[in-house]
């Protein structure tokens, strides 16, 4: 066994030597910047350039200080998939346009990338499985985490033992691969439905821990839900509007907004595995919450608002106008505080009761205090209002005698 | 007894009433949208089609159609909401829930006259090719819900 200092080093050493990789990619592209059609353009592929260092710091920072835990581990190995896969795609694909004379190096390197997907993702999947502690939510479990290696595994045989397989249009022989392609390929069918059924039990895993773990351990989880949250809503939104692949600004935006996001993933992983600021998390989600929602709501009003206005001065002046610009926009202005207060209360109400129901004790205890002239009636008021916001095991109240009148 | 809905009435902000209308326009738009989509189907017409009406670039998106019908609804609330602060504002003048329906139901009668004779025109929009009538009754559906659904919020604070 390694001892701790050796691992750390190691996790340390591939750290750097992602990040090394990561910004030579990043330069490259700079070097290159004229080729990109905007600056968005390039700021949404240097994004992706980077997504190696939110792997690797927040793996190693795992390792080092919990060697034992095997989420630090699985993120280590997408970040060194990335750094290795980096200078070897580009090389794929002039090789495919070159037209070269494969040589054995040339074989063995386009099964490697064949392959390397199953290292982005079977981390991943055993991640849902062992996250946060590094252990399955309970030693019954132990068995999803074997038959995703096991199934990884196959796939491995099976692309080895095949006589031929494709990669970016071109056919490569594999030398000692004796089993048709053909009949791999008809494997391969149900090896994808295994790999959804593993992907639906390392999920049940998760939402399994979540139900049965403790209060320091659900905030964890909700660290990487909220991460997750925010991926699926950002990547759904491009869908919707169709802006994968989009070469537009907001394509480019987008782009660089999913990238963001999913290098959020492995920090939040980070945060949540090494407890810092562990319980920031509730106020992270109810503010997500509010401000995406106010963020939503007012650019629909501008949207709608600029539409009408624009149909308005079309209809007057025979033209548009710049004016529904302004007037729009000095009106989502004009609404930003009310529409914020009024989405606040709705999520607390909806989300976060307790908080929403020691205001509105607060609130109803301002008025009888405003109101109520009675020494006992405000006594028995506060000690109310104190039992219902903070729940206290015991409250007295004690008041001076003989002081009252000045 | 005191009438307290009235009491509630009287300390409506301005702001908070146009708050209320934009909710209740959304709302609204959603429910003008699921009568429109109950008429299409009748008149054997594709829900992409009827959507693709409301797009403002001419593309035809359904998509794009659909949350434009429903942001064009959200600020038409919002106006509503600045009529109801107005007759609200008094309690002696506050409406009723039908009053209210009545209320949305003529201010939607407004829109649908100023839509149908001015600005679509203008726009050269596609939205003519609805049959008036079932335009029109989706602008009362669009009414009556927007008056029913701001006064219960007026109700609830």
């Amino acid at each position: 066994m390694m001892s701790n200092r050796k691992t750390t080093l190691l996790a340390w050493a591939f750290c750097g030597l992602a990040i090394a990789s990561a910004l030579f990619g990043l330069w490259v592209e700079f070097i290159n910047r004229d080729s990109y059609a905007s600056l968005m353009a390039f700021v949404s592929q240097a994004v992706w350039r980077l997504s190696p260092i939110a792997f690797a710091l927040p793996a190693a920072l795992i390792v080092s200080r919990q060697p034992r835990n095997a989420v630090g581990w699985l993120l280590l190995i997408p970040a060194v998939i990335l750094f290795i896969n980096a200078p070897l795609e580009p090389y794929m694909i002039g090789i495919a346009s070159a037209d070269i004379p494969l040589t054995p190096l040339l074989i063995f390197v386009a099964w490697y990338i064949g392959n390397s997907w199953l290292l982005l993702i079977f981390p991943l999947l055993l991640i849902l499985l062992l996250f946060p502690s590094g252990k399955p939510p309970s030693p019954r479990w132990r068995w999803v985490g074997y038959a995703a290696l096991f199934w990884a595994a196959l796939f491995v045989l099976l692309s080895t033992l095949t006589d031929t397989f494709e990669l970016g249009g071109l056919v490569f022989p594999i030398p000692f691969g004796f089993i048709p392609a053909e009949i791999v390929n008809l494997i391969l069918v149900p090896w994808q439905f295994g790999l959804v059924a593993l992907a639906a039990l390392c999920l049940v895993a998760f939402i399994v821990r979540y139900r049965r773990g403790s209060a320091t351990e659900r905030e964890q989880i909700k660290w990487l839900l909220y991460a997750c949250g925010v991926f699926v809503a950002i990547y759904i939104a491009g869908f919707v509007f169709d802006l994968g692949g989009s070469e537009t600004l907001a394509g480019y935006v987008w782009g660089t907004i999913l990238g963001l996001t999913i290098m959020s993933i492995p920090i939040v992983i980070a945060v949540a595995v090494l407890r810092y600021r562990l319980w920031d998390i509730d106020i992270i989600i109810r503010r997500t919450l509010i401000y995406g929602a106010l963020t939503v709501t007012l650019g629909l009003v501008y949207f709608g608002s600029v539409v009408l206005l624009q149909s308005l001065f079309t209809a007057v002046t025979g033209q548009s106008s710049t004016l529904a610009l302004v007037i729009s926009t000095l009106g989502i202005a004009a609404l930003f505080t009310p529409l914020r207060r009024r989405i606040q209360r709705d999520i607390d109400r909806r989300f976060f009761r307790k908080k929403y129901n020691a205001e509105q004790t607060l609130a109803i205890f301002a008025t009888t205090a405003r109101d109520e002239v009675e020494l006992k009636n405000l006594a028995e008021a506060l000690l109310s209002v104190v039992q219902e916001t903070m729940q206290p095991d015991r409250v007295n109240l004690w008041l001076r005698k003989g002081e009252s009148k000045r | 007894m005191v009438d307290t809905s009235k009491t509630v009435r009287k300390e409506m902000s301005f702001s908070e009433v146009v708050v209320d209308g934009l909710y209740a326009g959304v709302l609204a738009g959603l429910v003008m949208a699921a009568y429109l989509a109950l008429t299409a189907l009748l008149r054997s017409e594709m829900l992409g089609v009827l959507f693709g009406r409301f797009d403002p670039s001419m593309a035809s998106s359904p998509l794009t159609g659909f949350f434009t019908h429903l942001a064009v609804s959200g600020v038409y609330g919002i106006l509503f909401g600045l009529v109801w602060f107005l007759v609200s504002n008094s309690p002696r003048t506050a409406p009723s829930s039908w009053q209210a329906m009545i209320l949305g139901a003529g201010y939607s009668a407004g829109l649908f006259f100023l839509g149908w004779t001015i600005l679509l025109p203008a726009s050269a929009s596609p939205l003519r090719q609805l049959p008036w009538w079932d335009f029109g009754l989706a602008h009362l559906v669009y009414g009556l819900s927007l008056g029913y659904l701001v006064y219960r919020r007026s109700l609830e604070r």
